[in-house]
């Protein structure tokens, strides 16, 4: 699935005792924005307020002159000031309040539960599992962007992976001496390549951040991910879910740290979901996407 | 008459040893930096947890020296940093700190061993340039990028972008979108409560 | 130590190893003495094909058997230079003559027992000590156990009488033991030779007794013909992490494989 962003949460220094795979998101939040506008319009006495007390009353050395839309090093590439389409926001907001609550009612104590009975280097190895079995969506991925070089790595990883990785539970190719290096792609990202634009922003309940684009992709790679030809849908589903306690059981505590990171953790998660879809599509190759808000245009 | 000329050779050889071929003063400077915090979270004198708030006051003193928080500021609140007056602008660089802070001290402290390695570093321009990192935990690698710009003679970070996700962009929707609603005041409002915990 | 009687029919075996051909049901290679896992201890994999030539002997007759076999290695190194390893693999066998009929009255449609794609796990232990710092010497011991049976049927003719047989090898197994001779030479390879003992057995089992053909007289079992071979081998690095092995055995037909194996 999709790999996000809840590494924003990672610190700013360091990654420091932290994460894992980049979260799959069943990200929630409250909407935290609108409701303390009226209550800070009610509170408010001064307009120009001096330091509140509880701020620190060190000054701010630097230059506090006016913003100008500066020489930004990212200026001429892609995606400075951009922003996805949210038109429907009320209903995004929903969903993740949804998720939100999906998460620290239930995915955050299951996967709690499940990690104090299986210890962490079984659950690295069922996470590794699962990502070797995803090879086909990466490989046939890698080749639909003519991304060749990618898709030998692709292939070495998964031989080398279940042939000396004890099918897949053991990642040898990631050793620094072998070095092949996984690919980020999935459909939503090819046709993202091919120059399909993002579209809007859609928030799934339990899927997480989306557009039409991306949920597409979902689809497509549902049918490159090898259970579902295992049985019946249940045994694919059953398993999927499983994939997922095991990933949140290695990134608890990412998406808390996001959210008390974040001012408003609903668009937070929107914007880095962005981000990162923005530039997986622009490593490999290809125009940049229609339909993006302010592209090129720098701040 | 041997004496000068030894000197001299011997300031050449140091000076041409003691460059390194591949990394800057940019890539220096961050790992640098970095060694510094990494000193405090290791330090076995401050282990436990009375000695938290002495790390803490340590890192924000090396925070101070790493990161430009008005470059910050400023680049996360773009065009909407010019309807702030200058007290404002100041209160919200100090508020902006305290909530990074918050967030991620926790994190930080937890910091457990894991290795971080430089991989590369690329000028962007003369003041400009970008550190490519790599934190190896456990069972992950996690690449972090610090941009970093030259300002009085020294590398200060402006942004950090980790896996693919920039901190200031991140935060400049969120600040977009709030004050598209509110005016600045408000918005300080909001990050006031969020620092206290609310 | 050893009493006259045992030293004789070692070397009987060795007379008998070098004149008559015989086989043994020895399953894939040994291995070089020295464990492939790291010496602090850990975790090696690999992968491997074995070509194993035996002559399978029951109290009348001897049988030429050639399996074919695909494998997957694990083994775990648990202190420096000891090994245990575990074995899965694919084996086919083929028996000649299994069904040439000894009699002109009766005619077979065809003469060799052949089937393809059986499991197998083979467990070995193996421990290393170091004499020099290029030479060394190793002990092993291996069992392999088939799970499930090869058979194959044949249709013929007995007077005329058209008839199909089947024939069930069952119950296959066998160990070895050996020592191994290990010398390094540079660039980080390993040559290493040594004998080992071995005992291998089959039930072999028909579906009917057709006169003429002898293996369907009875149950019988039908076992390794000598009970001593020589192996040898390389062990040399490849890039990466991996290592390449290649041996060969000898007791009465020659066998051989070759293995990669990564080790963590």
């Amino acid at each position: 699935m999709k790999s996000y962003l809840v590494a924003v949460a990672l610190c700013i220094v360091l990654a420091a005792g932290c994460a894992h795979k980049p979260a799959v998101v069943s990200d929630p939040a409250p909407s935290a924005a609108t409701p303390p506008a009226q209550q800070v319009m009610a509170a408010k006495a001064e307009q120009t307020p001096a330091l509140s007390p509880d701020v620190s009353a060190k000054a701010v050395s630097g230059n506090l002159d006016d913003y100008q839309d500066v020489e930004d090093s990212d200026k001429g590439r892609e995606a400075e000031k951009v922003a996805i389409a949210d038109p429907l926001e009320p209903f995004n907001r929903a969903m993740y309040h949804f998720n939100d609550k999906l998460y620290f009612w239930v995915l955050k104590p299951v996967a709690q539960g499940y990690s104090k009975v299986v210890p962490e280097s079984a659950r690295v190895g069922v996470s590794n599992f699962y990502t070797n079995l995803s090879f086909p969506i990466r490989f046939v991925n890698s080749l639909l962007q003519a991304n060749f070089a990618g898709a030998a790595s692709e292939l070495g990883r998964f031989i080398i992976n279940t042939v000396w990785g004890i099918g897949g539970i053991m990642d040898p190719a990631s050793s620094n001496e072998i070095n092949l290096s996984k690919q980020t792609v999935d459909f939503g990202q090819t046709l993202g390549v091919y120059g399909v634009g993002q579209g809007f922003y859609i928030h799934w309940p339990l899927l997480g951040p989306s557009s039409p684009r991306d949920t597409l992709g979902t689809v497509g790679d549902i049918f490159l991910y090898p259970s579902i030809y295992f049985g019946p849908w249940y045994v694919w589903a059953g398993s999927r879910v499983y994939e997922r306690v095991n990933d949140t059981s290695l990134q608890t505590g990412d998406y808390e740290t996001m959210k008390e990171a974040a001012i408003d953790p609903y668009v937070a998660v929107r914007d880095a979901y962005f981000q990162y879809r923005l530039k997986i599509i622009k490593h490999k190759g290809g125009p940049p996407p229609p339909g993006v808000k302010g592209l090129l245009e720098n701040d | 008459m041997r004496r000068p000329f030894n000197a001299l050779l011997t300031i050449l050889i140091i000076l041409l040893f003691s460059l390194p071929a591949h990394a800057g003063v940019p890539m220096d400077t961050v790992q640098a930096n970095v060694n510094k915090v990494l000193d405090v979270l290791r330090d076995p004198k401050l282990k436990g947890e009375s000695a938290k708030e002495i790390k803490k006051k340590k890192l924000r003193v090396i925070y101070e020296q790493m990161f430009d928080d008005v470059e910050l500021g400023k680049r996360t609140l773009a065009r909407n940093w010019n309807s702030l007056t200058v007290p404002q602008r100041q209160e919200f660089v100090i508020l902006f700190r305290q909530v990074l802070e918050k967030a991620y001290i926790d994190r930080i402290l937890a910091y457990t061993n894991e290795k971080i390695v430089y991989e590369r570093e690329t000028m962007i321009s003369g003041t400009q340039a970008e550190i490519q990192t790599k934190v190896v935990t456990s069972s992950k690698e996690i690449p972090i990028t610090y941009k970093v710009i030259l300002k009085n003679g020294s590398w200060k970070v402006y942004d950090v972008v980790v896996e693919n996700v920039s901190l200031v962009l991140n935060y400049r929707t969120q600040f977009n979108d709030i004050l598209a609603k509110n005016n600045p005041e408000q918005l300080l409002e909001i990050l006031r409560k969020k620092v206290k915990g609310q | 130590m050893y009493n006259t009687k045992t030293l004789k029919v070692m070397v009987i075996s060795i007379l008998i190893m070098l004149t008559i051909q015989g086989t043994a049901v020895a399953s894939g290679p040994f291995g070089p003495p020295q464990p492939v896992s790291r010496p602090a201890g850990g975790l090696h994999t690999g992968f491997g094909y074995w070509l194993q030539e035996d002559k399978l002997k029951n109290s009348n007759e001897e049988y030429i058997s050639r399996q074919q076999q695909i494998y997957s290695e694990m083994g775990y190194g648990f202190k420096k230079n000891w090994d245990l390893y575990a074995r899965v693999g694919l084996s086919g066998l083929k028996l000649f003559d299994a069904f040439s009929p000894t009699t002109t009255a009766t005619t077979t449609s065809k003469n060799d027992f052949s089937e393809n794609w059986k499991f197998f796990t083979t467990l070995g232990a193996k421990g290393f000590y170091p004499v020099r710092p290029a030479f060394g010497i190793g002990a092993f011991v291996q069992g392999t156990y088939y799970f499930s049976d090869f058979t194959d049927n044949t249709t013929g003719t007995r007077n005329g009488a058209p008839f199909t047989i089947e024939l069930g090898m069952k119950n296959l197994w066998d160990v070895s033991a050996g020592i191994g001779f290990q010398a390094t030479i540079p660039w980080g390879i390993n040559l290493y030779i040594g004998p080992y003992l071995y005992y291998g057995e089959a039930k072999v089992s028909p579906s009917a007794n057709i006169s003429g053909l002898a293996l369907t007289t009875g149950e019988t079992t039908l076992k390794n013909n000598t009970v001593f071979g020589g192996f040898a081998g390389i062990d040399a690095p490849l890039s990466r992490g991996f290592r390449l092995q290649i041996e060969g055995k000898y007791a009465d037909r020659l066998s051989g494989g070759a293995a990669i194996t990564y080790a963590y």
